[in-house]
């Protein structure tokens, strides 16, 4: 039961790496990126490593993720938020 | 060339496509709108979807994708002679973790025992560590920081409208959830960076959620509140001496160890806060550093100022 | 090896395998996508291929993770997963993280002067103002 949760887990992985290359617009991107991380945080805590799901979870997933809006931002590649002011 | 029924439902899927929104302007000539790349157009990276028609780039293209895939079937072949993942004769246990496990708490108080090897075994490495943060950050300083040869005077604009808003309170409700959240994960940030010994955390998860926080501070209250306790002179006193605290603390290890002096710094009661000897100084010095390090990060990307 | 027998030792060394996959799926993109950004976000997916890689070697099955609940008991390895490779793993996720906001910043600033993101673009238009 774990093996088949710990498969299913693995394949998500696989495919959000693969997806992420497919993407036209940048932001869908990020949002892989990020939803990689937290597949793999959970991974980390099946492989009992509890310090490693809070680090990549805190960082890999937060930091991460904030530094590539900011980085998408300020090169005016966000869709439709160029209009705001 | 015709792409299959499924595949453009993939594209679709993947895209999230709805209602289209209207195309961005430009702002500035020289700006370039996402159109205007050749790879905008198309799906794919590009060496998939062929870029020429000659027989020479096919054959380049061929060659590379056939370089992958055969670095694919030898590292697939490797795993093959792996040993059986989970079982006993595993490549991480051996004499040295036999050691660290069963001697870790009577040698250094700490009941995690991940904290005991990356702060006190292995010290020297988080040390290293610490190091290319702090390099990394100051690198991206250098590379980002704003001053009149590389800020143009549409970014002056933009920057000046953007704080022109935020002081007339654009962020309502940003604002009030920020009031009630910021205490809170503060503490949570600090409660885990305090409790790295005891449970799992450490350094570098408790100071990215002080980061978090500060983050969150100056996303809701403007650039103005942060800059009131949160300066250029107070970054860098945090930064560097919570380096030197780290280095001193090291240097004091490795004396003892090297010299076969007796180590003066209480151990304590294993499973209570103020045990573990000098993990927790380091803890604290290691989380406000990152903390700052994330901060800096944020705010250089976003405006290129602290 | 046969094939029955090499595709069950694959399937228990899962992660092995799906790390090895994830390394390859990142240095293609790396490889052949031509906009900078998304070779930023292939060098984070090798990465962290390589860490579930260090991390399923430390795995024992039927042991609990590598903190000690009750102090009083003495502590053998029989109990314990192995807690080497998390701390191997610990530096490798800031070292990468570093290494994500450099590669952002040469980006943006190489995005403030030619105005393009893809890499074709931007050797074409460094050779002309070269010229």
């Amino acid at each position: 039961m774990k093996a088949v949760f710990e498969i299913i887990l693995m394949l998500g992985l696989i495919v959000c790496a693969v997806a992420a290359n497919f993407t036209k617009k940048l932001l869908p991107t990020i949002i892989i990126y990020a939803a990689f991380g937290t597949m793999l945080s959970v991974i980390w805590l099946l492989l009992n490593a509890p310090d490693l799901a809070i680090t990549e979870a805190a960082v890999g997933v937060g930091i991460d993720s904030i530094l590539f809006l900011l980085a998408l931002r300020s090169m005016h590649r966000i869709d439709g938020t160029e209009d705001d002011e | 060339m015709k792409k299959p029924l499924w595949y453009e439902k993939l594209e679709h899927w993947v895209e999230g496509d709805g209602p289209t929104l209207k195309e961005p302007a430009a702002h500035v000539e020289g700006k370039s709108s996402p159109a205007d790349t050749p790879s905008a157009g198309n799906l794919g990276p590009s060496l998939l979807r062929g870029s020429g028609g000659s027989v020479l780039s096919w054959l380049t293209r061929v060659f590379a994708i056939a370089c992958c895939l055969v670095f694919a079937l030898l590292m697939i072949a490797t795993v093959a002679y792996l040993p059986r993942f989970g079982g006993e004769d595993v490549p991480a246990e051996n004499e040295t973790v036999r050691r660290y496990i069963e001697k870790g708490l009577e040698e250094v108080g700490a009941t995690n025992l991940v904290t005991n090897i990356i702060l006190v075994y292995r010290g020297f490495d988080t040390y290293g560590e610490s190091c290319v943060l702090f390099l990394g950050a100051t690198a991206v300083i250098m590379l980002l920081e704003a001053d009149s040869k590389n800020t143009s005077e549409e970014d002056e604009k933009e920057l000046e409208l953007s704080d022109m808003l935020d002081n007339q309170a654009r962020n309502q409700i940003l604002g009030h959830i920020a009031t009630i959240l910021m205490p809170v994960v503060m503490l949570y940030g600090l409660y885990i960076l305090c409790n790295g010994h005891l449970s799992p955390g450490g350094g570098f998860a408790g100071g990215s959620i002080l980061g978090g926080a500060l983050i969150l501070c100056e996303n809701a209250f403007g650039v103005s509140r942060v800059r009131s306790f949160f300066n250029h002179r107070i970054y860098h006193i945090i930064k560097v001496g919570a380096l030197i605290l780290y280095a001193v603390l090291i240097c004091y290890t490795i004396y003892v160890g090297a010299n076969g002096l007796p180590n003066i710094i209480p151990l304590g009661k294993p499973g209570s806060i103020l045990s573990a000897g000098i993990i927790l100084p380091i803890n604290i010095a290691v989380g406000l550093e990152v903390a700052c390090t994330m901060y800096a990060f944020y705010t250089y990307f976003g405006r290129g100022e602290l | 090896m046969e094939l029955g027998e090499l595709m069950r030792h694959l399937l228990e060394n899962r992660f092995e395998t799906a790390s090895v996959l994830l390394f390859v799926v990142g240095l293609a993109g790396m490889l052949f996508n031509r906009n900078l950004f998304k070779k930023v976000v292939s060098m984070g997916f090798m990465d962290s291929a390589i860490f579930l890689f260090l991390t399923s070697a430390g795995f024992v099955e039927g042991h609990i993770a590598p903190i000690i609940a009750d102090p009083s008991v003495p502590a053998t390895m029989e109990v314990y997963s192995s807690p080497l490779p998390a701390g191997l793993v610990l530096t490798g996720i800031v070292v990468s993280v570093s290494f994500t906001a450099f590669s952002l910043a040469l980006t943006q600033r190489l995005y403030k002067k030619y105005h393009s993101l893809n890499i074709d673009e931007i050797m074409m238009r460094a050779q002309k103002s070269e010229d």
